[in-house]
C-alpha cells in the first residue's frame, strides 16, 4: 500500500517526479513527464500511485478535453454554423417573405421547447407535419429542401434528406399494393421529410381508386412513426383545399399549412437577373424593360404560369442559348458582348 | 458518438446501473463492447516488463470470450493504454447474472454498451461505459491496478461523467464502498469539466436516505441524483441528465 499516509497533490508529484529522474535523468524531462498521461498511467499500474492521486494530477494538468481518435470536437459549432448557412439559404430567396416568417416562427418553437424541456416545463409535442399550397415553381420544394437542413442542424430530424415522391410512386397495381409502396417511401423518408408532390391527386379517381389507400397508409404512419419523419403535401391551392375539405381526417393532422404566393413581375425580373448573376450573364436595359412586358403579360391573362419562377428560368435559358447563336458566326465577340443578353435574344417568351 | 463513464468505487453499483439503464431505457439485449487490458510496457517510462506478464484476461467473461479469433479481437483499438477488444450479446438478465456480484471487483476492464435515448424527431446514441471500480488505496493485484488504469485513461476522453457512490455505506468507515479521497478527487477533476453528475446510489437499503444527504453536504455545488440500480429508481432523472449533457 502507499508509503504517503496523506495522499495529496504534491505528494504525488514527488512520486512521478522521482520516477521520471531516476529514469532518465535529464532535467527538462521532469515537467514533460509529469503532463504526460502515460506516465501518470504507468506510475498507476506499477503501484506507485493512488487512484486519488492520478485524478489530482490530471486536474494539474488542465480541464482540456481529449477526444478520442477520429471525433471532432468542435461538432456544435459546425452545427451552428450549418444552421447559419441553411437560413442564409432561405433569406437569398425573393420574395416568400410570408414563408421565411413562418420559417423562423417554427425553429424559435423548436428552439424554446428545448430550453422549456431543460427547465422540466411541459413542453408541446413537436407535430411538424405541413401542407404547402401554391402554383407551380412557386418554390414549395426549394423551401422543404433548405427546412430539412434547418431541422436536422436543430436536431429535430436525425438526417434531413428530401424524399420527392407523386402519385405513381405510392400508388400500386392491384389491391394491397398500394399500401407496400406507401410503405416503403416512408421507410427511405424516415429521419427526414417525405415530399409528396400533387398530393391532390391521392384523392382523385372516385371510389375504387387505390389513391384512398395510399392516404389511409400516411395517416397511419404519420401516428406510428410520429418523432421520425415530417410529412409535407404540397400542390395547386384549390385542388389542395378541395382534398383537405373532403378528407377531414388530413386537415386535423397537419397543423401548419403554408401559402406559396405566384411571384410578382418585379419578384420575377429580380428572380432572373439573380439567375443570370449566377451564369455570369447580364441583360441590357431594353431586353429587361421586354422580359417585364411579357411577364405582366401573362400575369394578367392569369395563366398557371404567371408567378412561376421555373417560367422565367425557361425564358432565360432560351435566351442564353439565342445569344449563342447570335455571335456564333462573330469573330472575336468581347467579353463584354459574351455576357450581354439583348432584347431580341428574349424574343416572344416561350 | 457522445462517451458516458460510468465510475466510482469497488462495488458502488457501477455494472448494476449500466445494465438496468439500458433496459429502462427499453433494451431487451445489450452487446457489451470488453476492452481488456494488454500488458505492453510503454515507452519511455520505465516498466519492470515482469510486473506485467501477468493474465490479462477479463475474469468476467465465464463463457465464449476467451476465445480470440472467435470475436474479431482488435489488438491495439480504443484509447489509453493497449487493448484488446470483443464483443458479446447478452440478454438483461443474463448479464445481470454473470457481470455483477456481491463482491468487488468483479468488473475488470471496460465493458461499454450502445444504448438510443429519444431527442427531438429521432435517436441519438450514447456510448455507456462500465469501468472497474476505483479504490482509495494502491491496490496489490497487478491485474486490478491495470483495470483502474483503464478507468483513469477513459475519463479523460469521455464527454459525460456519471459518478456512483453507496448511499447506504457513505459515512461508515472502513468499509470498501464508503467515500474516501478518490471521490473527493474525482469531483474535483469533474468541477473543471462539467458533464458531471453524482448518483447515490442504494437508497432502498436502509440508512441510505441519511447517506444521500452527507453526499450531498460532502460535495456541494455538484447535482446529487438520488437512484437504486436493483429497483430502477430515480433513473428517470439520468436520463434527463444525459440527453441535456449530449
Amino acid at each position: 500500500m502507499t508509503n504517503c499516509a496523506k495522499p495529496s497533490a504534491n505528494c504525488a508529484k514527488r512520486l512521478v517526479n522521482s520516477m521520471s529522474v531516476s529514469n532518465d535523468a535529464k532535467p527538462g524531462v521532469n515537467s514533460y513527464s509529469l503532463r504526460d498521461i502515460d506516465a501518470v498511467l504507468s506510475a498507476f499500474e506499477e503501484g506507485r500511485l493512488t487512484p486519488a492521486q492520478a485524478f489530482s494530477l490530471f486536474r494539474e494538468m488542465g480541464p482540456q478535453f481529449e477526444a478520442p481518435p477520429g471525433q471532432g470536437q468542435d461538432a456544435e459549432s459546425s452545427n451552428a454554423s450549418r444552421l447559419r448557412e441553411a437560413l442564409n439559404e432561405l433569406d437569398s430567396l425573393i420574395g416568400l417573405h410570408s414563408v421565411k416568417r413562418l420559417v423562423r416562427e417554427i425553429l424559435a418553437f423548436v428552439q424554446i421547447q428545448k430550453k422549456r424541456a431543460r427547465q422540466q416545463l411541459a413542453t408541446e409535442h413537436l407535430v411538424l407535419h405541413m401542407i404547402f399550397k401554391g402554383n407551380p415553381g412557386t418554390g414549395k420544394t426549394t423551401v422543404a429542401r433548405i427546412m430539412g437542413k434547418i431541422f436536422r442542424e436543430t436536431g429535430v430530424l436525425e438526417r434531413g434528406h428530401l424524399i420527392e415522391v407523386e402519385r405513381a410512386d405510392l400508388v400500386g397495381e392491384y389491391i394491397g399494393h398500394t399500401a407496400q409502396k406507401t410503405r416503403e417511401q416512408i421507410r427511405k423518408a424516415l429521419g427526414g421529410i417525405l415530399f409528396i408532390d400533387e398530393a391532390y391527386s391521392l384523392a382523385r379517381g372516385g371510389e375504387k381508386d387505390f389513391g384512398k389507400e395510399a392516404i389511409d397508409t400516411l395517416v397511419k404512419s404519420m401516428e406510428d412513426y410520429r418523432d421520425r419523419f415530417i410529412l409535407i403535401l404540397a400542390g395547386y391551392s384549390e385542388e389542395m383545399n378541395y382534398f383537405i375539405q373532403t378528407n377531414p381526417g388530413i386537415r386535423s393532422r397537419f397543423p401548419i399549412h403554408i401559402d406559396f404566393p405566384d411571384y410578382l413581375p418585379d419578384e420575377l425580373i429580380q428572380i432572373a437577373e439573380l439567375m443570370l448573376k449566377k451564369r455570369e450573364y447580364k441583360l441590357d436595359p431594353w431586353a429587361r424593360n421586354h422580359l417585364y412586358t411579357i411577364l405582366t403579360k401573362h400575369a394578367s391573362n392569369l395563366d398557371h404560369n404567371a408567378g412561376n419562377a421555373r417560367f422565367v428560368r425557361n425564358i432565360i435559358e432560351r435566351a442564353i442559348r439565342r445569344q449563342a447563336v447570335r455571335l456564333v458566326d462573330k469573330e472575336n465577340p468581347t467579353r463584354e458582348e459574351l455576357m450581354l443578353i439583348r432584347r431580341e435574344d428574349i424574343g416572344e417568351g416561350l | 458518438m457522445r462517451r458516458c463513464i460510468v465510475l466510482g468505487k469497488p462495488n458502488a453499483g457501477k455494472t448494476l446501473f449500466v445494465l438496468h439503464f439500458a433496459e429502462f431505457l427499453h433494451a431487451k439485449e445489450v452487446t457489451i463492447k470488453f476492452q481488456e487490458p494488454v500488458a505492453a510496457p510503454r515507452k519511455g517510462t520505465g516498466v519492470d516488463p515482469e510486473a506485467r506478464t501477468g493474465s490479462a484476461a477479463c475474469s468476467l467473461d465465464p463463457v465464449s470470450g476467451s476465445d480470440p479469433g472467435a470475436h474479431g479481437r482488435n489488438p491495439g483499438a480504443g484509447f489509453g493504454p493497449s487493448t484488446s477488444e470483443h464483443f458479446k450479446t447478452y440478454k438483461i438478465q443474463d448479464a445481470v447474472r454473470d457481470l455483477t456480484g456481491p463482491r468487488p471487483h468483479t468488473t475488470r476492464c471496460l465493458q461499454s454498451v450502445v444504448l438510443e435515448l429519444p431527442a427531438g424527431k429521432g435517436k441519438k446514441t450514447v456510448e455507456l461505459i462500465d469501468t472497474s471500480g476505483l479504490t482509495d488505496g494502491i491496490h496489490q493485484d497487478a491485474e486490478i491496478r491495470r483495470a483502474m488504469s483503464q478507468t483513469l485513461s477513459s475519463v479523460r476522453a469521455a464527454h459525460i461523467i456519471l459518478h456512483i457512490i453507496d448511499a447506504s455505506k457513505a459515512g461508515k468507515k472502513g468499509a470498501v464502498e464508503a467515500m474516501g479521497d478518490v471521490d473527493y478527487q474525482v469531483a474535483a477533476f469533474a468541477q473543471m469539466r462539467g458533464g458531471y453528475c453524482i448518483l447515490a446510489n442504494k437508497i432502498d437499503l436502509p440508512g441510505a436516505r441519511d447517506g444521500v444527504k452527507k453526499i450531498r453536504d460532502e460535495f456541494p455545488g455538484h447535482i446529487v441524483i438520488p437512484i437504486s440500480a436493483l429497483y430502477k429508481e430515480g433513473f428517470k432523472e439520468v436520463k434527463a441528465f444525459v440527453l441535456r449533457e449530449l
